[in-house]
């Protein structure tokens, strides 16, 4: 696989797990990064691990937080 | 540039090996075999103590992806491809998973406090879920922001359509405040509007709240 076909892949799947950005969302910000240089791919890449880490983590802690909240009430 | 992982997510490292790339974060089967501790039967959540299991197994997953993460960003700062992306959906929808049930779970807890004439628990779990709800939209609001950084110029669009993100999660909380309000019924006090909003969006009657509403605050209601 050549390097921005696969940085193209990857930043696909990672918008799909940011579930906030819809299906047409995801589809316009794909649309505006075909002309995108693999080191532009790459930052941006980067930037949506990060994104999708503190997505993620937020969920997390979430399922966590509320775990502890409900657990007041018994 | 080596990736950045947060200080707190090192605990989430699991213990095993995270499998080489490329590798799938879990397959579909072990979706299938460990959800799930909690199970919906005819719409009731029936909430498990197991679900100490759901989270662990979530952390462990958490950990696999940010092992993942770290490997292909180390792949790519040496100038080396991964055969394959990772797989990142999996983990998001098995978390989505756990979310949903624990809101309808909370739901069923409401509706118990209701019969046990707590109202002010209800008031409590309104605030949480208003916590929540900040927090959910601070995560889509910075998210949104770093995304659009990097696209660049000539964005303005997109920042305006991702940035609905935000206002849709509003709805989690709103919507029930649109019913009300299409029910003409007027509350004076916030949190009582709240704990209103919160009953209807678990599927209360709407008559049944005003008429114990209005016999527990009459002053509020008109």
């Amino acid at each position: 696989m050549d390097k921005k076909t696969f940085l193209h892949s990857e930043i696909e799947h990672v918008l799909k797990v940011i579930d906030y950005i819809s299906p047409e969302e995801r589809s316009e910000l794909l649309s505006r990064i075909q002309n995108f240089n693999a080191e532009e791919l790459e930052k941006l890449l980067k930037t949506l691990y990060k994104v999708e880490r503190r997505y993620l983590e937020f969920k997390l802690n979430d399922v966590k937080d509320t775990e502890k909240f409900l657990n007041t009430f018994k | 540039m080596n990736p950045t992982i947060p200080e707190n997510d090192k605990d989430r490292t699991p213990e095993k090996p995270a499998p080489k790339l490329p590798g799938s974060i879990m397959m579909p089967e072990e979706i299938t075999k460990t959800s799930t501790n909690t199970s919906e039967k005819a719409g009731e959540v029936i909430w498990s103590a197991d679900r100490q299991g759901d989270i662990a197994y979530m952390d462990e997953q958490y950990g696999k992806l940010l092992k993942q993460q770290q490997e292909v960003q180390k792949m790519l700062n040496n100038g080396e491809v991964p055969e394959a992306a990772i797989d990142h959906e999996k983990i998001g929808k098995k978390l989505t998973q756990i979310q949903i049930s624990q809101a309808e779970a909370q739901g069923k807890l409401a509706k118990n406090k209701l019969k046990a004439e707590h109202l002010e628990d209800l008031e409590a779990v309104s605030k949480y879920n208003q916590k929540r709800l900040q927090g959910y939209t601070d995560v889509v609001s910075d998210g949104s922001k770093s995304i659009l950084t990097k696209l660049g110029e000539g964005t303005g669009s997109v920042i305006s359509t991702v940035g609905k993100g935000a206002g849709e999660a509003g709805l989690f909380l709103g919507k029930s405040a649109l019913k009300l309000a299409g029910k003409g019924l007027k509350i004076g006090a916030k949190a009582g509007r709240a704990v209103i909003g919160e009953l209807v969006r678990l599927g209360y009657d709407i008559a049944d709240i005003h008429k114990e509403y209005r016999k527990r605050n009459p002053k509020q209601i008109d």
